[in-house]
Formats: C-alpha cells, sequence, structure tokens
C-alpha cells in the first residue's frame, strides 16, 4: 500500500489545484492549471506511443513463436500497415501523396466498412430477435419504428404526422430519461471525483476500492 | 410458405438490404426533407455570423462514424466560406485530423487562403485535458499547426486569447470527447456552441439544446441533408437519405413480418397443446 501514497498525494493536490483554478479567477492558478494541462496533453501523447509500441511488441512475439500460419500472416498484415501508416505520416508529413493514399483510400474505407457492415446485423435481428414478448419490448419495438419512420424522409411521404410523433418522442420520454441519466451521471462524477482526491477510492492506483 | 419464412436464409435479406441501399445512390429517387427545428436554429446561428468572423470546428469522429458525421462539416464549412467567415480547424481524437486536412485541402483548391481563411491546428492528445486547454489557450494547447508554423503567426488567430474571441465553436463528434467533455470544458464561457454528433449519440445529446448549452444539434448524416436543403445546396448527404429510408423502410418491414410469424407459433403451439 505505501507504493501508492505519493502518487496519490501528487493527484490530490493537481486535482484540488485544477478545481480552485476552475471556480476561481486567480492568475496564477490559472497559469499552473494550463501548464498542468500541458502536461497532461504531452503524457497522454505518450500513452498513445506507449499502445503504438506495446501493439509492435505482441504482434512481433506472434511472428515470431505462434504455430499458427494465419495468425502469423494477420499480425505481419498489422504490422505492415502499422509501419506504413507511421512512417509516411511521420516522416513525409500527412499532407504527402503516399499518407493520403494510404488514409483516403485503406483506412478511411476500412473504417467505414466496418461501421456500415452494422446494418447485416441489424437486418437479420430486426427479423429474428425483436419480438413484442412483452409491454417493455412492444414499447421499445413501437418507439423504434415510430422514430424509424419519423427521421426516414419516406416517413413524411406516408404520413405528415411522423416526424411530429418522433420529435415528440425524441422531446418528452426521451429527454427526461437522459436528463436523468446525465444528472445521475453528474453527482455520481462528484462523488467519485472526492473518493479519488480523499484517497478513500484507489483503485486508479492499483489499490482496494 | 410459412415454414420458408421462418427459416429464411439470411443472406437473402443481406442481398436485398445491399440492393436497397445501392439503388438509390446509383439513381435517387429525391424524397422530400423535412428540417428539424434543432437544424434549423444551427443553420441561423451560422448564418447570423459576419464576415470576418473566426470560428473553432472541431473534429471528434473516428473513420467509423465518418460517413455519419463528415458531411456535417462538408454542409457548415460551404455555409462558413459562403459567408465570408474564417475557420480554425483541431481535432481531439487521431483520425479527426484527416477529416479536417481533407477540408482544409479541398478548400484550398478552391481559393481560400490557409493561414488567412482557415489554419489545421492538427489533433491535441488528452481527450477532455486537451480540450481544457484549447478553449483556455487556443494558440498555446498545440504550439505548431500541422504544418510546421507557430499557431500564433497566423493572421487568423490575431486577437485570439480564449474560446470566447471565436464567434462560435462547432465540434461534431462520434463518442468521447464530445458534447458532455466539450458542454463541461465551456462552462464560465460564453461562447456559442454547436455539437454534431453520430446519429445514434443523437437522444443523450438533445438535453443539451433543449437547456440552451448547445446552440443547435446535428444528429447524424440525416441533419447534414436537411442543413444542404437549408442551403439549397443539395450534396452527397441528400443523394444519401433516399437510401436511408428505404433502409429503414425494410427493416420496419422485417420487424412486422418477425413479429407475425412470431405470434403465429405462439399460436400454434397453444392450438397443439
Amino acid at each position: 500500500m505505501k507504493t501508492t501514497e505519493a502518487p496519490m498525494f501528487i493527484g490530490t493536490v493537481m486535482g484540488i489545484i485544477l478545481i480552485l483554478e476552475y471556480f476561481l479567477n486567480i492568475p496564477i492558478l490559472g497559469t499552473i492549471g494550463s501548464n498542468l494541462r500541458q502536461w497532461g496533453i504531452i503524457v497522454a501523447a505518450f500513452a498513445l506511443m506507449l499502445a503504438a509500441i506495446n501493439l509492435i511488441r505482441i504482434h512481433l512475439m506472434t511472428l515470431s513463436e505462434s504455430k499458427d500460419t494465419e495468425e502469423r500472416i494477420f499480425s505481419l498484415i498489422l504490422l505492415a500497415g502499422l509501419f506504413s501508416i507511421a512512417i509516411s505520416g511521420v516522416f513525409m508529413t500527412q499532407e504527402s501523396p503516399i499518407f493520403r493514399f494510404l488514409f483516403d483510400n485503406m483506412v478511411q474505407p476500412l473504417g467505414a466498412t466496418i461501421f456500415s457492415s452494422l446494418i447485416f446485423f441489424i437486418v437479420s435481428a430486426s427479423f429474428r430477435a425483436f419480438r413484442a414478448r412483452n409491454l417493455d419490448s412492444t414499447l421499445l419495438l413501437v418507439a423504434g419504428v415510430l422514430i424509424m419512420l419519423g427521421k426516414a424522409p419516406v416517413g413524411e411521404v406516408i404520413w405528415d404526422q411522423f416526424p411530429a410523433i418522433a420529435v415528440w418522442i425524441e422531446d418528452y420520454p426521451n429527454l427526461a430519461g437522459n436528463r436523468g441519466i446525465l444528472i445521475g451521471t453528474g453527482v455520481g462524477t462528484v462523488a467519485l471525483g472526492l473518493r479519488i482526491l480523499t484517497g478513500l477510492d484507489r483503485s486508479h492506483l492499483g489499490g482496494q476500492i | 410458405m410459412f415454414d420458408r419464412l421462418v427459416n429464411l436464409d439470411r443472406r437473402i435479406l443481406y442481398a436485398i438490404i445491399f440492393v436497397l441501399i445501392a439503388f438509390p445512390l446509383i439513381s435517387p429517387i429525391g424524397l422530400p426533407i423535412s428540417v428539424s427545428s434543432m437544424v434549423v436554429a444551427a443553420y441561423e446561428v451560422v448564418d447570423s455570423l459576419e464576415e470576418g468572423d473566426v470560428v473553432a470546428w472541431s473534429f471528434d469522429y473516428t473513420v467509423g462514424g465518418g460517413p455519419d458525421c463528415h458531411p456535417h462539416s462538408e454542409a457548415v464549412w460551404q455555409h462558413f466560406f459562403d459567408k465570408g467567415i474564417r475557420v480554425v480547424a483541431v481535432s481531439f481524437v487521431p483520425e479527426g485530423a484527416q477529416f479536417s486536412r481533407e477540408l482544409v485541402m479541398l478548400w484550398e483548391e478552391q481559393g481560400k487562403v490557409y493561414g488567412e481563411d482557415m489554419i489545421d491546428v492538427g489533433f491535441i492528445a488528452g481527450f477532455e485535458t486537451g480540450i481544457g486547454e484549447f478553449v483556455g489557450n487556443p494558440t498555446g494547447a498545440s504550439p505548431t499547426c500541422v504544418r510546421g508554423t507557430r499557431v500564433a503567426d497566423h493572421p487568423i488567430m490575431e486577437g485570439i486569447d480564449d474560446v470566447d474571441d471565436f464567434a462560435l465553436v462547432g465540434a461534431i463528434a462520434t463518442g468521447a470527447p464530445g458534447p458532455f467533455e466539450w458542454v463541461r470544458q465551456l462552462a464560465g464561457y460564453r461562447v456559442p456552441y454547436l455539437p454534431g454528433v453520430v446519429t445514434v449519440m443523437g437522444p443523450q445529446t438533445i438535453p443539451y439544446y433543449e437547456s440552451g448549452q448547445a446552440v443547435g444539434l446535428l444528429m447524424g448524416l440525416r441533419d447534414a441533408a436537411s442543413y444542404e436543403v437549408l442551403m439549397e445546396r443539395p450534396g452527397m448527404a441528400t443523394a444519401a437519405m433516399d437510401s436511408q429510408s428505404f433502409a429503414h423502410l425494410f427493416i420496419i418491414l422485417l420487424v412486422v413480418l418477425g413479429n407475425i410469424i412470431y405470434f403465429t407459433q405462439q399460436r400454434r403451439e397453444a392450438d397443439n397443446q
């Protein structure tokens, strides 16, 4: 437990400084707060690099140790992609034709394809799983259908009141539910923040909650 | 017939949805698009800006959500430059910086001058910490822009000391950091905030519009199409609306059909017992 004392103390002091800076207009606190946030940005950038190094390490191990040929091919593809994007982006700038070609013709279409392929699962699920089994699921189903009809232009062609119904669902039942969630999350965040600042919660340092 | 429907091969459904989405993209039908009050509010806020105003625009979306979110940026940037508004692009998501690069280069080809009409600050790491630093110190959060010049040295940044010196902050997001982080970090500032989100984040973002913390709201491709309608400049978002309509109709049809099958099966089982 001793090893968590120093990080906890540093975290508490920094946290209190940032809270005071947020609520009080004192120039020196503003300067310290700005410096702390810039440190945060630098640490986050290093964390990204650390994640990349970890990914490379894991897939190099797979390449050298795995007996599964398919797994090794996938690791090789991943490493080739990672290095080609990183090298072209870092050494040739992000506006270089090579980096732009890789991003515009590989990264972007692949990302969009993965996200878009959800439609096939939605179609299959809407036919096989979306059932009015009880009152809750019936309400969800009816609300979902009304929102879809209200949001798609074709809904308005079928009946011009569908958009108004969709807006009502968004503005009343949805708004009420989401406000409750947001307020609850806000109160919970304050409570968790206080627990961390006072050292009652040390789970982020590997300690007990 | 009934048993064939129950055991319908899902690949048939996949093929039908593929055709239903692809066909209207190739040959648009032009279904009318209505405009929500949130999009009208967003349009009016941008339309009320004056020539020479400087706005900040954050590209906080990933490549997955790009097709749903990037049309927001395309439509609103068109509106900005139609009115002579200047834009500072920034991103708090790594891939977002590539979308800003794409738009900046596109508008450079249209004659806009980098550094005067727009700059690209690029990606700032740290998620909400990065946003917090940018709103308090837009020229210092990332000392140099993506082209290596000091952000503070660009003419567009003259007189920009904190986020209140912008006429508007727009931020399009597919997740975190998104409206929650921006609203938290903009508390205490007076600058109008215009969020845009991927469709599935829409319902949870509406409370910020209703409370007045957001001056408008753009939700997914549909609202990008609505924005294009308001500008009377139909683009890719408008073209994709017919596909979305067909996909929605097909899903509703499947839900209804699936439930008819479910209740018929229930009745059959009850009769057999």
